[in-house]
């Protein structure tokens, strides 16, 4: 099958170089004409490498000058540098046995690495043949050659438990269906096509009396699973969805870290995962694996180098003139960004459904955070000793815990059973990490206030928690809402994180993007003006809270109110009195 | 209408009260007087149980507040307390710190609690500061609205303490006008204060607290005029003292004379007057009567310096037979003696010498 594509890529991409059916290379390429220039200078480049060894080069790229051809030509750069997917771990081993020198930095999506690799950041990374070529349509810096891997099966992944088991059983007999009726090979084909129209995927509901599962994936290696227009799509989706239809079960999909995904069928969060995973000797004594829906060949991704990078320098008079053009083309292209980021597939709703996602959570975890911070502070100031005890081990452990760490344990340990959703795990974890925060902070301020106010409140005859509310405590929010503010903030920034966890916020709506668009530049820095912008109004909610308790403003308002009732009688005599 | 008996108070490492009993009348104005740390703001605090009593009993018309269980702060509404440092609630202005308390705890509607409380700012001459905030406002104008403060709540007592201490001396007569012009109106004070002349002018009655007790109580008269006992006329005509128990076998001359030094130095004591006083230690107490006493006895030497008026008064007491140290003294030491003092009075009764010279 993998030949199979092979030849249908080499197909499709002679095709492009016919000159008579231009029409097709644009369409195929989704790129403007300046590709074809390029390709142009490709051959050229070609003539003088064509001494080169070729034979690990996909026959699409024989054209183009790579930055290498082969992994023995990758060996001896002693400063080799790789990118690997996290959770990658026997592309992981294979890869230090083949290139023994290279440094490997991690990442946690496919897309990211592709940017870089095109950038020549990184020297190549390791992936299934069909994502880097899908990566390559996207970005026409991308190339990649043969690595010598043997070709993997691609499996559904299950709990080793009965239930599993049973289910794996279930969905290998539709796969074994499919196969059979040639079905497997159309599905094949509409996702590595480019009928976008087509690429729709529908997740059934459950018949009645029938269950629905719970499918983890990591969205972030198209074509296989991917989010377009804000859902979940891919031929692995596709495949999975169809199948569960037949069988009648609903299926619910999960889109989480790609490192979290094994994790949570582990734990019994999910009920299965379907990942782009491949059946390595691991998984195999971990789990139960269905039959394979596909076969990949790991391939290595490598950088094309284009005009732009061979290029000798400018001479000085063509400088300015080339600037101008970079500043003109500086405009079009972050039209472009713009509209790549935001515009195509509406994934401006990405964003905005993940700024409410982010909000949505900075908010409750904050008043969960501070209702939490409040007892904890009520027990620092108790008299009695272990109760004290207990908040201050709290409040360190909480301060010594990264939040990334405490979400995750909450996550995949306490709550993994529970079934509740990622959010509230969220709201709560945030909230613990927060409650320790201001516990410590409303207790330094309300021990900043004289005990004297205290005392008067009880001789006037206050109750003690009434004192404490009436008297104290506002006096003490004004010692420590300005600290609390920013501590609010850091939390709004915090929330970041929760990516981890399969919640879909801003930044996860930026990472999305970025796999979508291979861009980084212009999704990153609006999404940091986005948080600066979510930071910015939160902060004036505060600062107006903030002003209601400075009693010198309520005081003016008060002086504004008895000026206006003044006003009546005075200005009444005033008119009766003109002569 | 307030009974104490037997209160005791204890710290970790002191003990300011160790057996208080006093009544209490209504319409009493009861100034506390006594020396620093002698457990009158104590004493205080622990009759509207600020401070818990280690021991002993409050009751209050009757009814025990220090029994388990007690309703303190009903209790405490029947009670206003005027504290050293004001204690106005910082956030709330002047007008709202008369206001709340009253809103909240004798339930009056807003309106009633306004009238009153602008009312009472008229008395102690605030009514201009109604919307200021506390913190502009000087200590005097603090003192007299947390006056006000108290005085909303109608309480039936109003505890005192020390209203004036943390006050500039400028300040100090408009908040001792304010508490005065209460007197007059016949409510029940209890007030703790260092200013001896308003006690003596206001007060029914007078408690003097030393060493953990009321050491001496009476009216104004009794304790100012006619103090009965030494401590109180020490405190009541500001004596600084000076004590010395000398026996004639451990006797250490030069130890004692720079005692003494040091005593007519930390006092200010004038140049004349410090040599007119040791030159009579030296030959009174040194010359004619250690030398004279049998070695078993022992001399009791108080000296007492007063700043204004009464000068340094030394009196000597000491045991064994009838000896009057002017008796065969020597005609130079005797005439020498004569110009150091004002006067020398001898007395023997029940076994016992004493001795008292005026120094000049």
């Amino acid at each position: 099958m993998l030949l199979r594509f092979l030849f249908l890529a080499c197909l499709i991409l002679l095709g492009c170089n016919e000159p008579e059916k231009p029409i097709r290379s644009t369409d195929l390429l989704n790129d403007s004409p300046s590709t074809v220039s390029v390709r142009d200078e490709g051959e050229k480049v070609m003539d003088t490498t064509s001494a080169v060894d070729l034979k690990d080069v996909p026959p699409q790229f024989r054209d183009k000058k790579l930055k290498y051809n082969s992994i023995a030509e990758m060996n001896k750069n002693e400063n080799l540098r790789l990118g690997m997917q996290t959770g990658f771990v026997f592309v992981d081993k294979e890869t230090r046995r083949l290139l023994p020198k290279a440094k490997i930095d991690y990442y946690k999506s496919t897309p990211d690495m592709a940017y870089l690799v095109a950038n020549g950041k990184l020297d190549g990374f390791i992936n299934d043949e069909p994502v880097i070529r899908y990566a390559a349509l996207e970005n026409p810096n991308l190339g990649y050659i043969h690595a010598g891997f043997e070709p993997m099966d691609i499996v559904a992944v299950f709990p080793k438990k009965e239930k599993g088991r049973s289910l794996r059983d279930e969905l290998n007999t539709y796969i074994e269906k499919y196969r059979a009726s040639g079905l497997l090979d159309s599905i094949d084909n509409l996702w590595l096509g480019h009928d976008e129209t087509r690429k729709v995927v529908d997740f059934p509901k459950a018949k009645e009396g029938k269950p629905t599962f719970k499918m983890a994936t990591s969205a972030i290696n198209p074509p296989f699973e991917y989010i377009k227009d804000g859902k979940v799509v891919g031929y692995e989706m596709d495949l999975m969805a169809r199948i569960f239809a037949e069988m009648g079960y609903g299926l619910e999909v999960h889109d989480v870290a790609f490192e979290s995904v094994i994790l949570g069928v582990e734990t019994g969060m999910y009920d299965f995962a379907v990942a782009t995973l491949s059946t390595t000797p691991a998984f195999k004594e971990k789990n139960f694996l269905s039959n394979s829906f596909y076969v990949s060949e790991c391939v290595m991704a490598v950088q094309i180098l284009d005009e732009k990078n061979v290029l000798p320098p400018a001479k000085n008079g063509v400088a300015s003139d080339s600037a101008a053009i970079v500043e003109e083309g500086l405009i079009a292209s972050l039209k472009s960004s713009f509209v790549r980021t935001f515009v195509m597939e509406s994934r401006w709703k990405l964003v905005t459904n993940g700024i409410w996602v982010t909000v949505y959570i900075s908010i409750l975890s904050a008043l969960f955070g501070t209702v939490l911070g409040f007892l904890i502070c009520l027990m620092r100031l108790s008299k009695i000793r272990i109760v004290d005890a207990i908040a201050i081990t709290y409040i360190r452990i909480l301060q010594g815990t990264p939040s990334v760490v405490l979400l995750m344990i909450l996550f995949y340990v306490v709550f993994a059973r529970t079934g509740i959703d990622g959010v509230w795990v969220a709201v709560i974890g945030f909230g613990m990490n927060f409650g320790a925060y201001v516990s410590e902070m409303m207790r330094t301020g309300i021990e900043a206030v004289d005990k004297g106010q205290m005392e008067a409140a009880l001789a006037l005859g206050y109750t003690k928690p009434r004192a404490f509310f009436k008297i104290v405590l506002p006096q003490a929010a004004r010692h420590f809402l300005p600290v609390y503010q920013g501590e609010f903030i850091s939390l709004v920034k915090m929330t970041s994180i929760v990516g981890y966890i399969a919640i879909q916020d801003l930044t996860k709506a930026s990472d999305i993007i970025r796999s979508r668009t291979y861009e980084a530049f212009f999704p990153l820095v609006t999404t940091a003006i986005i948080y600066f912008a979510i930071a910015w109004f939160l902060t004036r909610v505060l600062t107006a809270m903030q002003k209601r308790l400075d009693p010198s403003r309520r005081r003016n308002r008060l002086l504004r109110h008895s000026r206006a009732q003044h006003c009546h009688p005075r200005c009444h005599s005033g008119g009766a009195t003109p002569r | 209408m307030i009974s104490i008996r037997h209160l005791k108070k204890v710290f970790p490492n002191v003990t300011p009260l160790l057996d208080v009993n006093a009544e209490i009348e209504k319409g009493d104005i009861i100034s506390i007087i006594g020396p620093s740390g002698t457990g009158k703001s104590t004493f205080l605090r622990c009759i509207n149980r600020l401070e818990d009593p280690t021991a002993g009993e409050i009751l209050i018309d009757g009814k025990s507040i220090t029994a388990p269980g007690a309703d303190i702060p009903s209790l405490r509404r029947k009670m206003g307390m005027v504290f050293q440092s004001f204690n106005l609630f910082n956030h709330l202005t002047i007008l709202e710190n008369i206001m709340v308390a009253q809103v909240d705890l004798l339930h009056r509607s807003k309106k009633e609690a306004y009238e009153k409380a602008m009312a009472l700012l008229h008395t102690v001459g605030l009514a201009d500061k109604a919307l200021d905030l506390p913190e502009e406002l000087s200590g005097g104008q603090k003192q007299r609205a947390a006056i006000a403060r108290t005085l909303a709540m109608d309480p039936e007592i109003v505890l005192f303490d020390e209203p004036t201490s943390a006050l500039d001396p400028t300040m100090v007569g408009e908040v001792l006008a304010v508490i005065r012009n209460l007197a007059k109106q016949g409510l029940t004070m209890l007030i703790v204060t260092h200013e001896m002349k308003f006690a003596r002018d206001i007060s029914t009655r007078i408690f003097y607290m030393d060493q953990g007790v009321i050491y001496e109580e009476g009216t104004p008269e009794q304790i100012f005029d006619n103090p009965q006992k030494d401590r109180t006329r020490q405190f009541i005509r500001r004596l600084k003292v000076f004590e010395e128990v000398i026996l004639p076998s451990t006797f250490d001359y030069m130890g004692t004379v720079n005692r003494l030094y040091a005593f007519a130095e930390k006092n200010q004591v004038s140049k004349r007057m410090s040599r007119n006083m040791l030159f009579a230690f030296e030959e009174m107490v040194v010359q004619s009567i250690l030398n004279r006493l049998p070695v078993t006895e022992e001399i009791h030497m108080v000296m007492e310096y007063s700043g204004e008026g009464d000068g340094l008064v030394i009196k000597v007491e000491y045991g064994g037979e009838a000896l009057n140290p002017q008796d065969g003294m020597d005609e130079v030491p005797r005439k020498f003696l004569e110009l150091a003092t004002n006067t020398i009075v001898h007395n023997y009764s029940g076994g016992k010498n004493t001795v008292e010279l005026r120094i000049r």
